[in-house]
């Protein structure tokens, strides 16, 4: 299901997630999908190239992206994470950890996350 | 001249062309209006139950996801007045962001008039 060189989205706007996957997969990318915080921990032990975490997970959610960013950092060192929000990047608080190799606002559209994730695969392959 | 109708221009959404081309069948862009029809009024809900509580968080987050949505789909006009409603209630100006709720509200049928227009044009 999943290989080295696949994405892992963990995003709960399905409307956004499904453009997110039909593009990545146009663009050459495996994709996963996980909705919600709590659904991580039968993908956590797979070894993602990349991940993509919204910041904003829901009122529901436990942990908001940045936490999540931060777990997955002291997880696995080599994966690269992309932060993306509907906010600006100014608009979130908090210590960035290293693994964050770009931030992209949603205003700039589901296919400028894709096209980040892209640049960041060939950059880290 | 009729002024309750929607003029052509309105219901011409670029962006669900987009998306069609983007994922290369109906069943695609259809997938993405059902998943939006499903989720919106409890989305609008919880943004009303938030005001009516006045619990501006709750109705901040509804109004996020709807934002982000209404964005992706190309509702411009709901994704504008959602980002209106998220600022004043980080604000915490509930009376005012219920003033915009019931903006959205009364904007909400153009998008099902926009849905309604999309899924009856021609397949692809």
């Amino acid at each position: 299901m999943t290989n080295s060189q696949s994405i892992l989205l963990i995003e709960d706007d399905p409307v956004f997630s499904k453009i997110f996957v039909r593009d990545a997969r146009n663009k050459g990318l495996d994709c996963t999908t996980c909705r919600s915080v709590e659904a991580l921990a039968e993908l956590i032990s797979f070894d993602f190239k990349t991940i993509v975490i919204d910041y904003n997970l829901g009122e529901g959610s436990t942990r908001n992206g940045l936490e999540l960013a931060e777990l997955f950092s002291r997880l696995n060192k080599r994966t690269s994470i992309v932060l993306v929000s509907s906010s600006e990047r100014e608009e979130i608080p908090g210590t960035w950890p290293f693994q964050i190799k770009n931030f992209v606002c949603k205003k700039a559209g589901v296919e400028s996350v894709v096209d980040s994730v892209v640049q960041i695969t060939s950059q880290t392959a | 001249m009729a002024m309750d109708m929607d003029p052509p221009s309105r219901l011409e959404n670029k962006r669900l062309q987009e998306l069609l081309a983007l994922g290369g069948s109906r069943e695609f862009v259809d997938d993405l209006l059902a998943d939006f029809s499903e989720q919106a009024p409890r989305l609008l809900d919880g943004m009303k139950k938030g005001c009516l509580s006045n619990n501006a968080t709750q109705a901040e987050s509804a109004a996020h996801k709807l934002m982000g949505s209404c964005r992706e789909l190309g509702f411009g006009d709901v994704q504008h007045l959602c980002q209106q409603f998220e600022r004043l209630c980080k604000q915490n100006d509930i009376p005012k962001a219920s003033t915009v709720l019931v903006e959205i509200q009364t904007s909400y049928p153009r998008i099902q008039s926009e849905i309604t227009h999309f899924l009856k044009g021609p397949s692809k």
